[in-house]
């Protein structure tokens, strides 16, 4: 595994250059991350007990689209 | 057509992808190969084995590592780039959630229907359920092949040439967790050399 100074080197080395090849798989990977934190978060308020309307507000996104997204999982469908 | 692997060696491959099923992640990684060759009868699994690398400190470090398998098929190399810590972020989401609503959500990831398979059947699990190939895992199945023709060995390739593949990875969880074990990949594969061809 890096040590923590090799890691810090390796993120200054790589976001000082323009490489084409770390930048957009960087951006694909930070997309597919946001999906994994989005079905935990969602998942977390309606078990709270959070009504869609409450979910789509923070997410800045409209109750319809994160109902037909999270719904048919979460398995609520008010 | 010859196949890749033999019989023995796509055993591992198809138990590889019956353990990633079986905890619950969405993706096969070089990790759930080398469990899967942790617990072979064949002399690569024993030597492995004898120096720490037994298939329930393998599946303990995968569970931890990979945040239930919510996180462990992200690219760690070209997040760490723009400098998201993708460990920091798993052991944050773990602390507020618990590992076992981390695998719920992997579960969520991919939900293709079953009957979607796009790829034919030869990486496949037994009961055919696909699993795209995560980081390392492509890296392992064809570093074997390549390692092993600059050998001189031909195909199929065998448990020994699959193990200097999944030991040679260098993305994804595979190498974190040779290191947490206190192996490294290469002094294993050297074992792996010596035990096959004694030197003297």
């Amino acid at each position: 595994m890096l040590t923590f100074m090799e890691s810090a080197l390796a993120i200054t080395e790589a976001a000082s250059g323009s490489d084409p090849d770390t930048g957009l798989r960087a951006v694909a990977a930070l997309r597919e991350l946001t999906e994994r934190l989005e079905i935990l978060q969602v998942d977390n308020a309606r078990s709270r007990g959070w009504t869609w309307q409450q979910v789509a507000a923070r997410l800045g996104v409209t109750k319809q689209t994160v109902h037909r997204k999270h719904g048919r999982r979460t398995g609520r469908q008010s | 057509m010859t196949r890749t692997f033999n019989e023995d060696a796509n055993a591992i491959v198809v138990q590889a992808y019956e353990r990633a099923t079986g905890l619950g992640h969405p993706y096969l990684g070089a990790e759930h190969l080398l469990l899967a060759l942790s617990s072979v009868g064949q002399p690569a699994g024993a030597i492995l084995r004898e120096h720490g690398v037994t298939p329930e400190r393998v599946e303990a470090e995968i569970v931890r590592q990979s945040g239930g398998g919510l996180f462990g098929d992200l690219d760690r190399g070209a997040l760490a780039a723009v400098g998201v810590d993708i460990d920091a972020v798993r052991a944050t989401t773990e602390a507020s959630f618990g590992l076992e609503a981390l695998t719920r959500a992997a579960l969520a990831v991919h939900h293709k229907p079953r009957w979607f398979n796009p790829r034919p059947a030869a990486f496949a699990g037994r009961d055919g359920a696909y699993l795209p190939l995560g980081p390392g895992a492509g890296q392992a199945l064809h570093g074997a092949r390549r390692q092993a023709q600059a050998r001189g060995v031909t195909a199929p390739f065998g448990v020994e040439d699959l193990a200097l593949g999944i030991l040679a990875v260098s993305e994804g969880l595979a190498p974190p967790i040779l290191s947490a074990l206190g192996v490294q990949g290469p002094a294993m594969s050297a074992a792996i050399m010596d035990r096959r061809h004694p030197a003297g």
